[in-house]
């Protein structure tokens, strides 16, 4: 989708600098790029701020990534991974404004079923883009013909028909979904020619008066649980990184995954506590102890930094020559983590099988080219393996 | 229950079976032809998707690999993957924009490949049928990802065979 500039912002500009002549006319606009799930939430914001300050806004609609002329990106993990790895974006910024979720919009009055069985009827419409990625695999039992990919907000909005963030809900009943919440994390883009006014307007946004006038459209980070925790992974047994990686990654020590998460951001781009999994490289952990399959979660994997969810493939064994079983495959991993700096993804031995387990393997799920990589730490970044719920 | 995927620390055993006739073994290098089929349990297409590689030898700690890229543009197309005995496992992936197939079809895939090598004609080694576990999308050549499907699964079929 080409992008869009939101023309209500544009009008609120020229409106403020008719209002404020001298302090608008004199400060250039910061420049938003906001992804459609978020844009429409962002708005009143925004508004709110040039109000406050006199300092206009001009945002545009579309994928954050690249952030083109941008002071200020808002997208979900999926949006902005590559952005903050790559440097293109301040990690050190990150913010998470808040999160969306998903919903199923049908006519008033639909039968119950799944999007499939409505699907046969007439066709969904479904956000497309990166935020969209895991909207479309969960269709994937539907037949691409009755799929509409749209960033389009009144497109969407208009679909009888539609799985899309809350945000993009058009007229009709709203079911809810079981889909990962987009979670909207703004940065500052690296570079920024606007950089104070744009740090001005990440602290509004951020701050009680931005939260509030975010509120109405975004709900707050869930919390995650913290209960029940009984240990950290304890040594390696194996690993594998494919050269290419390991020529380019400088993150490439096993040993980091072991212990308690305690990845930090050293400032300038340098982290330290993780190891970067490449493409498809793998770390194999002694848990220390056996853990057993119990009711809920039994194992937590952390994976840096704030604002990616790259997915991570999580196998169990009883041995550590295996044979190993597969757990969970490329589940995101960037839930986020309470007073931790790296995010998690939790796993149930249950969905694998596995009743009990002492060796886990974490293998990289991003699975992005090594020589189209650009970063140091490519692939996802494993910062410690605990044992849950024992 | 999901599919077992190892048997040794270094390279799980891959879970399809080689022909009764294939020898297994060889060295997996020089000029392939990947070609991708999208799982039954998929709402698209099941066309092969295939594409040119070149296979060479990377690296050997701590365990050896085999760097298989697209040929030529190996930066659109990349598989890197730990060499065992008989097998091959890895990690083959696109960039956002996707990677043009020899059936003219766009094609992003974030997937696992898993399966036994075989000794082709020439003595080399080439994968005749294997898995790939993860990330398929496919759309027309100036679609956008998933238009013409996106499926996750952990069985999609692959092979690897000497051009």
């Amino acid at each position: 989708m080409s992008p869009r500039p939101l023309a209500a912002l544009a009008l609120l500009v020229v409106m403020r600098a008719d209002l404020r002549p001298t302090s608008a006319a004199e400060r250039e606009a910061v420049h938003v790029r906001a992804s459609a799930a978020f844009a429409a939430c962002l708005a009143p914001a925004l508004d709110s701020f040039t109000r406050a300050t006199g300092t206009p806004v001009a945002l545009t609609i579309a994928e954050p990534d690249p952030a083109q002329d941008a002071d200020l990106v808002v997208g979900d993990d999926l949006e902005m991974t590559r952005l903050l790895e790559g440097a293109g974006a301040e990690v050190a910024t990150a913010v998470d404004l808040g999160q969306v979720p998903w919903v199923l919009v049908v006519p008033e009055g639909s039968p119950a079923g799944p999007v499939s069985a409505l699907a046969a009827t007439d066709t969904v419409a479904v956000l497309g883009g990166r935020a969209g990625r895991e909207a479309r695999a969960f269709l994937g039992g539907t037949s691409p013909g009755r799929i509409v990919l749209s960033q389009d907000r009144e497109e969407l909005g208009r679909a009888r028909q539609a799985l899309v963030p809350r945000p993009l809900a058009g007229r009709g009943e709203r079911r809810p979904s079981e889909l990962r919440p987009l979670v909207a994390t703004a940065a500052i883009v690296a570079g920024s020619p606007r950089s104070a006014d744009a740090r001005r307007l990440l602290a509004f946004l951020a701050g009680p008066d931005g939260r509030r006038a975010l509120g109405a459209c975004f709900d707050p980070m869930a919390k995650s649980s913290t209960a029940g925790r009984a240990g950290y992974a304890q040594a390696v047994v194996d690993w594998w990184l494919p050269q290419c990686t390991l020529a380019h990654n400088d993150y490439n020590d096993p040993e980091e995954v072991l212990g308690p998460p305690d990845a930090v951001n050293l400032g300038g781009g340098r982290y330290q506590g993780f190891m970067s999994l490449g493409q498809g490289g793998y770390v194999t952990v002694d848990m220390g102890v056996t853990i057993r399959d119990v009711s809920g979660p039994d194992v937590r994997v952390y994976q840096t930094v704030s604002g990616a969810g790259e997915p991570v493939t999580l196998y169990a064994s009883s041995s550590p020559d295996g044979p190993f079983t597969l757990v969970g495959l490329r589940v995101p991993c960037g839930e986020r983590s309470q007073g931790v700096f790296s995010n998690h993804c939790d796993f149930d031995l249950a969905a694998g099988g596995v009743a009990s387990a002492r060796y886990l393997r974490v293998e990289d799920g991003e699975i992005y080219p090594c020589l189209s990589g650009g970063t140091v730490s490519e692939g996802a970044d494993v910062d410690a393996v605990e044992i849950l719920g024992q | 229950m999901l599919p077992a995927c190892g048997s040794n620390p270094g390279v799980p055993t891959p879970s399809p079976s080689p022909s009764a006739s294939a020898q297994p073994g060889g060295t997996v290098t020089g000029g392939y032809t990947l070609q991708i089929t999208p799982s039954a349990s998929c709402a698209m297409t099941r066309t092969p998707q295939s594409f040119p590689m070149a296979a060479a030898a990377a690296g050997a700690s701590p365990h050896p690999g085999v760097q298989i890229l697209l040929d030529p543009n190996g930066f659109r197309l990349e598989m890197e993957t730990l060499s065992g005995v008989v097998s091959l496992r890895g990690g083959l992936g696109t960039t956002e924009a996707g990677v043009v197939s020899n059936q003219n079809m766009r094609v992003w895939v974030h997937a696992m490949g898993n399966g036994p090598v075989q000794r082709a004609g020439d003595g080399r080694g080439e994968i005749l049928s294997g898995l790939l576990a993860g990330y398929l999308a496919l759309a027309n050549l100036d679609g956008e990802e998933g238009q013409l499907g996106t499926c996750s699964a952990a069985d999609h079929a692959f092979s690897l065979r000497a051009r």
